[in-house]
Parts: C-alpha cells; structure tokens; sequence
C-alpha cells in the first residue's frame, strides 16, 4: 500500500522533474495538469525509464511526437538547427531528458530511498502502453504538459511497491539547482 | 640565688631530656615513614613494571588486531573489486536487451506483412465471390469455396491483430523488465561502491 503522503510525494518530485527537463528556461510557459487517464494523449512514440530501489520501482514514460514543432523547439533548447534535428539527434535529445527528469526525481528522493538506480532511456511505441496493467503497479498518474500553448507532452508514472511506502517529500528541494550527474 | 640557680639548671636538664625524648620519636617516625616510603616504592615499581607488561601485551595484542583488520580490510577490498566486475554483466544484459528489443521489431515487421497479405487475402475472396456470383449455377461451388476463404481469412485478420498487440505487450514487458536489472544493477554497483568508500577509510584509520 502507497499512503496519501507517499502518493503526493511521488507526484511532486514527478513533476518537478518534468519541469525541470521538458522546459528548463525561466522564460518558458510550462503548464502541467494531472489528468485521470491518458484518453486525449496522440502522441506516437513514447521514452520509458526506470528507476529502481529495493522496495519500489518507478517506470516514467514521457509520451512525444515527433513532428516539426517539437523538433524545432528541443532544437532551440540544444542550439540546432531543424536540419541537424535527424530522427536518431531527436531521440537522442528526447532520451536525454527522459534522463534527466529521473535524475532529478532519484535527487528528490534520496532522503526516502537511499539507494536508488537508474536505467537507460528506451524508446517504444506508443500502443506498448496499452498494456500497463501487467506491470501491477500500485499507483498511476497522469500529466499533460504544454509548453508555451504550441509543445504537448503527456507523461505516466507507474509506482510498483513490494511493502508499505509511506514517507514525505521536502518540498523546498525544487529550489535547489544543484549540478546532477547524469549517466 | 643558689636556689634559682638550681631551679634554673633542673628546668634545663628537664626540657633536655624532654628535647632528647622529642629527638627519639622523631627518629623512631623518621624511620617508620623511610619504611613506609620504602614500601610504596616498591608497590610503585610493582605497578609500573605491571603497567608495563599490561602496556606491552596490550601493544602486541593491539598490532595483532591492527594487521588482521588491515588484512579483512586488504580481502574486503578484493572482494569490492571483484565485485565491481559486475557491471560487465550488466553491460551484457543491456547488450542482451537491444537483441530482444530488434529481434521483436523483426517481428513486428513480418506481422505487418503478414497482416497486408491477410487483407489483399480478403479482397481476393471477396473478388470471388463476386466472379462466382456471376457465373450463376455453375458458380456455386466456387461461391461456397470463397466464403469458406473468407472465413480462414477472417480469423488470419484477428489472429495478426491479437499478435500485434502481443508484440507491443511483449516490448512493454521485455523493455521493464530489463531496465529494472540495469537499475537495480547500478543500485548495487553504488552500494557496493559505497561499501568500498567505507572500508578504504577505515584501512586510513587503522594505518595513518
């Protein structure tokens, strides 16, 4: 069983991680709203990680489409152009941040989980998520993130626990801007 | 005059006497403590000579330990690094991964195909039925033949969709699976390391 306060504390740090990576500029508009299912979620393709401890795993999936408007907009984040933006650049930014949002989260979560990995980023197609049920995870959630009215990303979190979890998130950790050291 | 001549030589031979009563306690105390002292020295020097002994096996017992911790210390570090090796296996299961991961993509690719020729399947059936529609009465057995076609061919459709979506299932399932020994690989690896860090600065405190 996942309490409340442990839910609230996975969802934090979810989303302080998708901050963080999707849209890193202070001058961006990031929106995130939690959503009770992925229904309106269109994106094609979708990067999976993992983030694994003794007692849980976290699988964080960053759905995205890779069409002009988003390319254009990682490009601007990496300072490329569209053209340099190929397929294999693209999903190798989009890893990237799939990385770096997990990154962020293992940060956050260090006082609850000590010990904690990460895997490497998988890129998969959308319709593999259809069957998240087999993962039996014990909580799920939902997040839309818009980024300036023009980029649309959704994002699961699937939590699978193997005893109670029950801790709390220092929430002004996401003030911090420390360095993190990525894989 | 002659009398307190006297009185004044018996006081004098009094308080000798008294003085010389005096002179022998105080030799006979003088003594005691001289034996006292004497006995105390020898007490110290048991107990010093017994310190020192205590010191000494303490020492040597103390070196012992020393070298067997720095020797645990030498073993545990072996054993960290042999340890470590670990990660190749991990390499391996990632290595091992990526071939899963194509190998369903393969999978997927003859499915699709699969999956086209069961349409192009069905319009051809579908054709023959029509042509045997034509044909009247001497159609009729190919029109029973066709359906038949169409049939098989139906159930080729819902086979190759039900395949498709376990080929998805099986990229979902593969994929976790798989991130979750990487990431629980390196959560050893760190512990490991972690252990590691610990016994290097305890081998410092034992050895400065």
């Amino acid at each position: 069983m996942i309490t409340n306060q442990a839910q609230e504390g996975f969802e934090h740090v979810f989303r302080h991680g998708l901050k963080e990576s999707l849209s890193p500029l202070a001058d961006d508009d990031c929106v995130l709203t939690v959503l009770p299912d992925l229904a309106e979620a269109r994106e094609p393709q979708v990067v999976i990680l993992t983030i694994s401890s003794f007692l849980v795993r976290l699988i964080v999936l960053i759905y995205f489409t890779p069409d002009t408007t988003t390319r254009e907009y990682f490009g601007r984040l990496n300072n490329k152009s569209l053209e340099d933006m190929d397929t294999q650049t693209f999903h190798d930014i989009i890893s990237e941040c799939g990385n770096l949002c997990c990154g962020i989260m293992n940060r956050d979560l260090l006082a609850a989980f000590p010990h904690m990995g990460l895997s490497t980023p998988s890129i998969l197609h959308k319709q593999c998520t259809a069957y998240l049920d087999v993962l039996k995870y014990g909580h799920i959630k939902h997040i839309r993130v818009d980024i300036n009215n023009s980029v649309r990303f959704h994002a699961t979190l699937c939590v699978s626990e193997h005893a109670d979890l029950d801790f709390s998130v220092d929430v002004s950790a996401e003030e911090s801007t420390g360095e993190l050291e990525m894989f | 005059m002659v009398a307190a001549s006297k009185l004044a030589e018996e006081l004098e031979f009094n308080q000798r006497a008294e003085i010389d009563e005096l002179g022998q306690h105080l030799e006979s105390h003088a003594q005691t403590l001289d034996q006292e002292r004497n006995a105390h020295q020898d007490s110290i020097s048991d107990l010093q000579r017994e310190c020192k002994q205590t010191l000494e096996r303490v020492k040597a017992e103390y070196g012992h330990i020393t070298a067997a911790a720095l020797s645990s210390c030498d073993t545990l570090s072996a054993e960290v690094n042999s340890l470590l090796g670990l990660v190749k296996t991990f390499e391996r299961w990632h290595a091992d991964l990526n071939v899963l991961i194509a190998h369903n993509g393969q999978m997927h690719i003859k499915n699709d195909e699969f999956s086209s020729i069961v349409r192009q399947t069905i319009i051809v059936t579908l054709n023959a039925s029509i042509e045997a529609a034509r044909a009247g009465e001497q159609g009729r057995g190919f029109a029973v033949v066709a359906d038949e076609m169409r049939v098989l061919v139906t159930r080729a459709e819902k086979l190759s969709k039900d395949y498709r979506n376990s080929l998805f299932a099986n990229d979902l399932i593969t994929t976790t699976t798989f991130q979750d020994l990487q990431a629980s690989g390196k959560m050893i690896i760190g512990s490991v390391m972690g252990l590691d860090l610990v016994n290097k600065k305890t081998k410092e405190m034992l050895n400065p």
